[in-house]
């Protein structure tokens, strides 16, 4: 039986079972993240706000619930978190602002309410870039979130919080949001595992918006296994989310346990393993022969039109947030972080043109996809072509030698998903010689989560990245 | 730059920087051009990609076997 102390570095899927075996009590779970919290996120910033109290007394009932026969499933009884733009009803929802520093949500977000009644125990808040707007989570308001991996480092971000957390054992599981790479990139930067669903499959009702059309939530955990079942919660049609589909939810468990053997992987030539940092590069080249041996078959193939895939995905995530954000913008611009309140105030002056040629190269970009996808089960990428830059980085210096933005530089590899609406999935696959964290990301068929976890699960059976812990 | 192009880019983020120059608060309004026509330049690659594909139509659809197709 694990001592209280060793109980977070079990995985989600491992402290579900404990629990439902009785072997050990949601409550000295719970306690357990709690002190580790305590004792560790003063460095880390990785929650806006942790709810002891309230996880405590939900705990307590989760134990009375399973003692009296009323198990829930796999989450019953596990401690998570979700990003500050998730509504949970009674409780601030800021999306890391100023502008609804006093916004009490009335309800839970439809994911919240899912998790709840899967049994789940929310801890609190998870720290992220000014309403999801950026990619590092150097947040003025509530302080930068940090590496668990070497805390002068980036989280990444939007969801930066939640690579953090999850990566320093601060929870078994965090939902966090994803419009251009929110999940996928600190979850890569963290040294953990972290999906995209394809776009209507998780509901945004009770989520604070940034751009309609590409925003989705996601789990971010340490295994694939662990996001699988997290998902499995949080999917379905929502009648509250016209945006949400009645494609059925599968039990992504089945598929797990199919392993690599037959999967059809492809790279995209001239593209994949293209201007990546060197050590990443390796790391790349090593997963794929690792996923070969395992059974998967791999090739290169070429994917025109990939060159205005960055532009569109900006064009497209700052006028809408530009629109949503519009009437605070006139009110109370002051009460914006600088980078944020520049580029909304920039957005306002997009023409309409710019705006649906855009959406028109979604169009040709998901028409390329589903046709490599045809013949294919999964497009595979780093996550990131470098590792986490420096806290406060704006700029980072890529191989060739250029100095790029930090919010393009990031998107390389990430816009593919949001942009076709296809889902996607990060798993750690190295580190870097400085001990930082690579990721590498899965590109499935609309709604075919399935494959991609099948994959990522297939990857993490023959390496063990994803059981690496910080030391703090 | 095609005169497309320059009205977009030129007109706009130049007559910004006037309106820097002529009233209050013209540093943030200077700090907005610079932005702005940062983001027209990617804006404008899309604008010129998409140039011709005349029948190519917003949005995404997807075709599921067992359902109707699901639009958003």
């Amino acid at each position: 039986m694990p001592t209280v102390e060793s109980l977070p570095s079990l995985t989600l899927a491992e402290v579900g079972e404990r629990i439902r075996t009785r072997d050990i009590s949601p409550v000295d779970v719970v306690r357990g993240v709690l002190d580790r919290i305590e004792s560790l996120d003063t460095r880390l910033n990785s929650f806006i706000e942790v709810q002891a109290e309230n996880a405590l007394a939900a705990a307590a009932a989760a134990e009375q619930a399973i003692m009296a026969g009323y198990y829930l499933g796999p989450l019953h009884g596990v401690p998570i978190a979700v990003k500050d733009n998730i509504a949970t009803r009674g409780e601030l929802t800021r999306a890391g602002s100023q502008v609804l520093r006093d916004n009490l949500a009335d309800e839970d977000a439809t994911l919240v309410r899912r998790l709840r009644s899967s049994g789940a125990i929310l801890l609190g808040h998870l720290n992220m870039h000014e309403f999801a707007f950026g990619v590092t989570t150097n947040n003025p308001h509530y302080g930068a979130a940090r590496n668990p991996w070497n805390i002068e480092r980036s989280p990444g971000g939007s969801s930066g919080g939640g690579g953090a957390a999850v990566a320093a054992r601060l929870a078994y599981g965090a939902i966090g949001t994803d419009t251009g790479c929110s999940v996928r990139l600190p979850a890569a930067f963290n040294g953990i595992t972290g999906i995209r669903p394809s776009i209507g499959r998780v509901s945004n009702h009770g989520v604070v918006p940034l751009a309609w059309t590409l925003d989705t939530a996601g789990p971010m955990c340490r295994t694939a296994r662990d996001c699988a079942m997290m998902l499995e919660a949080i999917a379905g049609y929502d009648p509250s989310d016209l945006q949400t589909s009645n494609v059925p939810v599968p039990h992504y468990d089945d598929d797990l346990e199919r392993g690599l053997e037959g999967l059809r992987l492809v790279l995209i030539e001239g593209f994949s393993l293209s201007g990546l940092q060197a050590d990443v590069e390796a790391a790349m080249r090593a997963a794929l022969a690792q996923l070969e041996a395992g059974g998967a078959s791999i090739r290169e193939v070429p994917v025109p039109d990939l060159e205005p895939s960055v532009s569109a995905l900006l064009t497209l995530d700052v006028a809408e947030p530009a629109a949503y954000h519009g009437a605070w913008l006139r009110e109370r611009p002051e009460e914006y972080g600088e980078d944020v309140r520049t580029l909304l105030e920039a957005g306002q002056l997009y023409l309409a043109t710019h705006y649906i040629q855009a959406q028109r190269y979604r169009t040709v970009l998901r028409d390329r996809f589903a046709g490599v996808l045809r013949d294919a089960d999964a497009i595979i990428t780093p996550t990131v072509p470098f590792t986490a830059p420096p806290v406060g980085a704006t700029e980072v210096r890529l191989e060739t030698g250029d100095t790029v933005d930090i919010i393009t530089a990031v998107l390389r590899y990430n816009v593919m998903s949001p942009l076709t609406g296809m889902p996607a999935i990060s798993v750690p696959c190295g580190f870097s010689s400085e001990g930082l964290p690579i990721g590498m990301q899965l590109i499935g068929r609309a709604f075919d989560e399935s494959t991609v976890l099948r994959a990522a699960h297939g990857y993490q059976q023959l390496t063990d990245w994803h059981m690496h812990e910080p030391s703090l | 730059m095609v005169l497309q192009e320059k009205l977009v880019t030129v007109g706009m983020v130049e007559q910004l920087s006037k309106l820097a120059e002529l009233e209050l608060g013209s540093e943030r309004i200077q700090i907005v051009a610079e932005q702005l026509e940062l983001l027209l330049v990617e804006a404008n690659a899309v604008n010129r990609f998409m140039d011709g594909r005349r029948t190519v139509q917003p949005g995404i659809r997807f075709h599921h076997p067992d359902l109707e197709e699901h639009a958003y």
